[in-house]
């Protein structure tokens, strides 16, 4: 039970790193290697508010906010002019991805600092007579919270159908008379968003150190994959599966644990080659 | 009658190849006018580059009488441009509803009333309405990228080869509603088929080679065997 609440809880994790990347990579067809910055700074952001301010909250707000605006000006600074030019995509999110880790380094060293977990998420709650850690419950509620939201925004709502459309063909929403850029824009800093709230929330779970984005980008890339390039609730599905595959193979058998992973990503791939919920023909 | 549409001397590249060259053009406000030719003319490029998806690198597009060929694609739809393309790119994930809710740009009350109206045209595509576009046939498809197209308060509809593909009785069933745009809006059409463009349209170009090789009355053209036959490749 607490291996599986574990799991889930860095399910929950990979799940809100994946959700972005995902759709980014689906609507805007950009790999962008600098998404896992934006969790990384999340955690380091949300950690300086949440020492200057005391208010864990502030700090989640305030890390969301801190990814929204990287995400947006990464957007529009770097990859605007690269739009449909893979190679220098991939090379300047990789340098985005280094930069953004020695900025850390530069701002605040390079040892691992704890993040403490507010008070009223401590301790344990028994049920069924079983002990459950409460700040594992609260990242897996909040991650199905938002969860629930964003895939009642795809869903409902007509920004949800133009992003649902764009990642099927950019060109024909365009043709519709919706400008792309600003969707790509929107979707970027909300992805960007989701992986710095990823930072915040995961921050007392996992420590903070400047290599944990880095640490993330492997398994939130099989947890894309294997949920389908542009899918939503792929990466939810997928996130599941590798944050519980990564919990029980950790604990059984350590060694395989990336192993196992990558096993399942190509058993994955060779049954259904677009992931388990990828858009057959979608760029 | 007033032009609504007007192309003066433009070439459009595609990479190398020098598909437009130098294609003028009218269409009047209120007609249906049709581009015949054969495969590789540079049919659906004259609709591309009206659009802006493939820019003109020389001459001008009129619209309104106003110059559009320096706008981009989604602001030169939103002057009140409806867009067929030839091979429908509807979005196969997203209901009928959510297609045309996606091409909705003008006030609630009048996307009410077109809804109506589609309805009515396309009696299947009420009964599809939550389904997903990809589950369609490819005839209810094809209504739905022109139902797409109708949702607006369009001035004119750019409609690429409706035809292509589609059964016979399907075939007109798309010209009937393509007759019934007739009184709402202007329409330039893309058409291969000579004997479905007589049926509605009122002028036609040939575009052979990427020129303009004849324009007048589509009634003129039915009449001239040789123009069909060494232009189009076909006589009806």
């Amino acid at each position: 039970m607490s291996l599986s609440l574990n799991g889930l809880s860095l399910a929950m994790l990979y799940f809100l790193i994946a959700a972005g990347f995902s759709l980014i990579f689906g609507l805007m067809s950009v790999l962008n290697l600098a998404h896992a910055s934006f969790f990384l700074w999340g955690a380091y952001s949300g950690l300086a508010i949440f020492t200057t301010t005391g208010n864990f909250t502030l700090a989640v707000i305030g890390a969301t906010i801190v990814g929204v605006i990287m995400g947006l000006l990464v957007e529009y600074l770097t990859l605007r002019p690269l739009y449909g030019n893979h190679l220098f995509q991939i090379l300047m999110t990789l340098g985005l991805l280094l930069v953004f880790e020695e900025l850390v380094k530069l701002i605040w060293g390079t040892t691992i600092l704890g993040f403490p977990r507010p008070e009223i998420l401590t301790g344990s709650l028994v049920i069924l007579g079983r002990y459950f850690p409460v700040y594992r419950l609260f990242i897996i509620i909040a991650g199905i919270v938002v969860f629930i939201a964003v895939y009642l925004i795809l869903n409902r709502t007509k920004i949800g159908i133009t992003v649902r459309a764009g990642v099927e063909d950019e060109g024909m929403v365009q043709a519709l008379g919706i400008d792309i850029r600003k969707v790509f824009s929107g979707v970027f800093g909300l992805g960007a968003g989701l992986a710095a709230l990823g930072g915040v929330i995961g921050a007392p779970f996992l420590g903070v150190y400047p290599e944990l984005g880095f640490e993330m980008l492997v398994p939130a890339l099989i947890v894309v994959i294997i949920g389908g390039l542009g899918s939503f609730h792929g990466s939810f599905v997928g996130a599941v599966i590798i944050g519980l595959s990564q919990s029980f193979g950790g604990y059984f058998i350590p060694e395989f644990a990336l192993a196992i992973n990558v096993a399942l990503l190509a058993i994955v791939l060779l049954i259904k080659p677009t992931g388990l919920f990828g858009i057959e023909g979608g760029h | 009658m007033k032009n609504l549409l007007e192309l003066e001397n433009v070439h459009t590249y595609i990479g190398q190849y020098h598909i437009l060259q130098g294609i003028s053009m009218e269409v009047p406000e209120g007609a249906v006018t049709v581009i015949l030719g054969r495969n590789g003319a540079g049919k659906t490029t004259t609709l591309e580059t009206i659009l802006g998806i493939k820019p003109p690198s020389k001459g001008t597009v009129r619209f309104k009488g106003e110059d559009i060929h320096k706008l981009s694609l989604h602001n030169i739809v939103k002057k009140g441009i409806g867009y067929v393309p030839e091979d429908k790119r509807l979005f196969g994930t997203l209901t009928v509803e959510e297609n045309l809710r996606l091409a909705e740009r003008n006030k609630q009350d009048f996307h009410r009333e077109r809804r109506e109206l589609i309805w009515d045209l396309f009696p299947d595509l009420k009964r599809a309405w939550k389904r997903p576009a990809s589950t369609l046939s490819g005839g209810q498809q094809q209504m739905l990228s022109i139902a797409r197209a109708m949702i607006n308060d369009n001035s004119i509809m750019l409609i690429d080869e409706p035809s292509m593909g589609l059964a016979p009785k399907l075939v007109q069933e798309v010209m009937s509603a393509v007759e019934q745009m007739k009184g709402l809006t202007t329409v330039l059409m893309v058409e291969q088929n000579l004997k479905v463009a007589e049926s509605v349209a009122d002028r036609c170009y040939i575009l052979d080679n990427g020129m303009i090789v004849y324009s007048g009355d589509i009634k003129e053209l039915v009449k001239d065997e040789e123009l069909q036959n060494n232009y189009l490749g076909v006589t009806v």
